[in-house]
């Protein structure tokens, strides 16, 4: 039997796209539905735009990556759960309207980038796919991952990979925060001596499946249902808020975290807010680049703990509790 | 044999007044009850029809007189013979008429509530007979003070969090100034809501607001200390209340918190889930919906949470910000207030409160049923009372 925190991170890595454009492109551009002075106000600078790379070149880039930072085998990979945040073959049925929709050919519907990755990294590996879970798409192909660790003995290491690029055309911002194009990649190990995942909680609240219905709603129970995840997320790990050394966000506006914060009962300087000015939100891509970046940079040390944070739509809200 | 009490009741189709009206009706002595109406011929009539219906009354009983008027005007607006008539008549004068909105101008307030108190105690004065004036303040003339509020404290230095407190606090001041040659009490209600029985009250104000906002999922934050009491009163019982000390124990010079107190109040952190589990037995839908408790957190996270929301300049997110930061920073600032007066003189008058969570649900029930249009309004919103 797997004790649930002997396993962790053993390999990470990430990948966002070297083009990047300022709010004030965007908004000149149409791209964005505030102005480029509110998104700054915001704490928005920039944004990563994959441009026309397709998300399986994204996801390997994230790969390479982290054999560049870590030299992981890739030969020791037993299984490859990929996710992904914007899953147009899972949403519910936007009508006949809807450009795709009018597909008279549905195999492009059936081609998947995970396969595609496997067979790119000449991996016979079987492939699990992830999706409906938004920008909380990482964590949950992490709690995937451990989770198959924990039932299948065989397994020891898993690599995960989560990727989204938004369509060219589509409007880059999301309640006031701007969207990028990115990967992450990681392996999870069966045993970690670092990296290791304490534990994970989710809630999730169907009631909002419709964002934009419901957008109010959504807007007004953020912060509670983010609390909630928040402390079952600490109390599964037998923490307290003040034992965290840092909280690794998404890279929701900064103005959003300044208000969480509080209601989280962290100061606002404990939470890696650094990188949302330049990267954006790259989608389910944050929380493991921002924790990278804090790792490499020598803020967080071995031993340290850590929550990661994020809420995406569906929607859903997820904490997961590290030791460095 | 003794002349039969007459009363003049300012505010009569109010929170406090229509309530107020109908105790009164049903005391024992009896007394003849004169409210005041404004408006038209046409509004009066229409305000004379909802009260009547309000009060249950097929038609007006003989001792329930209405007279034109207007409180914001100089003798309160009223026909000469008819200001004579009641300066020979009046023996008490319950002036309940107030404007409660948090939003008003700093001159409407000022007419509204502080030339008002002036215009009723001007007539108070003309009286043949002393005819002892009860004043409706309110337990917000505190302000912004915490703590403990005792009844005679009036501190005209405190941080107001609104032109309704203000004007509020300077109303009382006339009214006390006016206590040097007139017989006046000051009365200081908290927060009213409906009915203990069936949770009826004319208007949905104040906290109300909150409790819709609850209803429709559009709060997840609030300001205010999860262990501070909210003082709630049931309108029935305050009626009750002023009825007694108007009729069988006026006290000139005093001033009564007509409050419930900290140990027959709720805290924060125990009426928020109260009022949702209400809510959710009256309205499988909102059940369904299974929406997060609004949470209080400190006064700093929300005024981020409110700096956040103006930012959006999305104009629907801002109101809602600004309308719970309004009512919040009035109702929930920490205080607790003193009812030694009231103890006092409320002692074996049989005018019993419990706790709130005895009777509150009515109350919640009653609004949303009526999908939180109060009685005064006609489901187009347009104004009935």
């Amino acid at each position: 039997m797997l004790e649930p925190s002997t396993c962790g991170l053993t390999a990470l890595g990430y990948h966002l796209p070297p083009e990047q454009r300022s709010v004030e492109d965007l908004a000149h551009a149409g791209l964005v539905s505030s102005t480029a002075e509110r998104l700054r106000k915001f704490g928005h600078q920039f944004c990563r735009v994959a441009g026309d790379t397709p998300v399986e070149v994204l996801a390997r880039e994230a790969v390479a990556d982290l054999q560049r930072r870590s030299g992981f085998d890739l030969t020791k990979v037993d299984l490859v759960v990929y996710g992904a945040g914007l899953a147009t073959s899972q949403v519910v049925d936007p009508g006949h309207g809807y450009g795709w929709m009018q597909t008279t050919n549905p195999s492009p519907l059936l081609k998947f980038p995970g396969p595609k990755l496997a067979a790119s990294l000449s991996l016979s590996v079987p492939v699990i796919g992830v999706s409906q879970l938004a920008c909380n798409t990482l964590q949950g192909v992490m709690r995937v991952a451990r989770g198959l660790l924990a039932a299948e003995p065989p397994l020891r290491n898993i690599l995960m990979v989560v990727a989204d690029r938004l369509p060219p055309q589509a409007n880059r911002e999301l309640v006031y925060t701007v969207l990028s194009d990115g990967a992450c990649a990681a392996v999870m190990s069966r045993r970690s001596e670092r990296h290791r995942l304490l534990s994970c909680a989710q809630v999730t609240r169907g009631g909002y499946w419709d964002n934009e219905g419901s957008r109010d709603q959504l807007i007004a129970h953020y912060f509670p249902l983010a609390r909630q995840a928040f402390e079952d997320a600490l109390a599964g790990a037998g923490l307290k808020a003040a034992d965290l050394k840092m909280v690794i966000p998404h890279n929701l506006n900064l103005k959003s975290w300044e208000v969480l914060a509080k209601v989280l009962g962290v100061p606002i300087e404990k939470v890696f807010t650094r990188n949302i000015a330049a990267h954006g939100h790259a989608v389910a891509v944050d929380n493991l680049s921002n924790y990278v970046d804090a790792v490499s940079e020598g803020a967080l040390l071995p031993g340290d703990k850590v929550a990661w944070f994020v809420n995406g739509f569906g929607a859903h809200w997820s904490a997961l509790v590290m030791e460095v | 044999m003794a002349e039969r009490d007459c009363i003049l009741v300012t505010g009569g189709t109010g929170i406090v007044g229509t309530e107020l009206v109908r105790v009164l009706l049903l005391q024992p002595e009896a007394p003849e009850v004169v409210v005041l109406l404004r408006g038209a011929a046409s509004a009066r009539e229409e305000k004379q029809a909802w009260l009547l219906d309000a009060l249950g009354l097929p038609a007006r009983p003989e001792r329930l007189i209405f007279v034109s008027g207007d409180v914001t005007a100089p003798g309160l607006g009223l026909e000469a013979a008819v200001g004579d008539a009641l300066a020979a008549r009046l023996t008490r004068v319950i002036h309940s008429a107030a404007v409660t909105s948090f939003r008003q101008t700093p001159e409407r307030a000022f007419l509204n509530n502080v030339q008002s108190t002036r215009n009723v105690l001007e007539l108070a004065g003309r009286c043949r007979r002393p005819a002892g004036v009860l004043h409706v303040s309110s337990a917000f003339v505190a302000g912004g003070r915490t703590g403990r509020i005792l009844e005679d404290d009036l501190d005209a230095s405190t941080r107001f969090l609104n032109e309704y407190e203000r004007s509020k606090l300077l109303s009382e001041q006339v009214a006390r100034d006016a206590m040097a040659h007139l017989p006046v009490c000051v009365l200081r209600p908290s927060i009213v809501v409906g009915r203990r029985e069936d949770g009826w009250v004319a208007r949905f104000h104040g906290i109300y607001q909150v409790w819709e906002l609850f209803h429709r999922g559009l709060v997840g934050l609030f300001p205010g200390d999860p262990e501070q009491p909210l003082d709630v009163i049931p309108a029935d019982w305050l009626a009750e209340a002023i009825a007694h000390l108007a009729l069988r124990r006026f006290r000139p010079g005093t001033t009564y918190h007509l409050c419930a107190g900290k140990e027959r109040s709720l805290t924060v952190a125990e009426i928020v889930p109260y009022v949702i589990s209400v809510l959710a037995e009256e309205d499988p839908e909102f059940a369904r919906q299974k929406y997060p408790l609004p949470m209080a957190v400190p006064w700093d996270a929300f005024a981020t949470f409110l700096e956040t929301m103006e930012l959006t300049g999305h104009r629907r997110l801002r109101i809602l910000a600004r309308q719970m930061h309004s009512i919040c920073d009035t109702l929930m600032t920490n205080k607790v207030f003193d009812t030694a007066h009231l103890d006092a003189d409320l002692a074996g008058a049989g005018v019993p409160l419990s706790r709130a969570r005895d009777w509150l649900a009515p109350s919640i029930r009653f609004a949303a049923r009526r999908h939180w249009v109060d009685p005064t309004r006609r489901p187009d919103g347009g104004a009935r009372a």
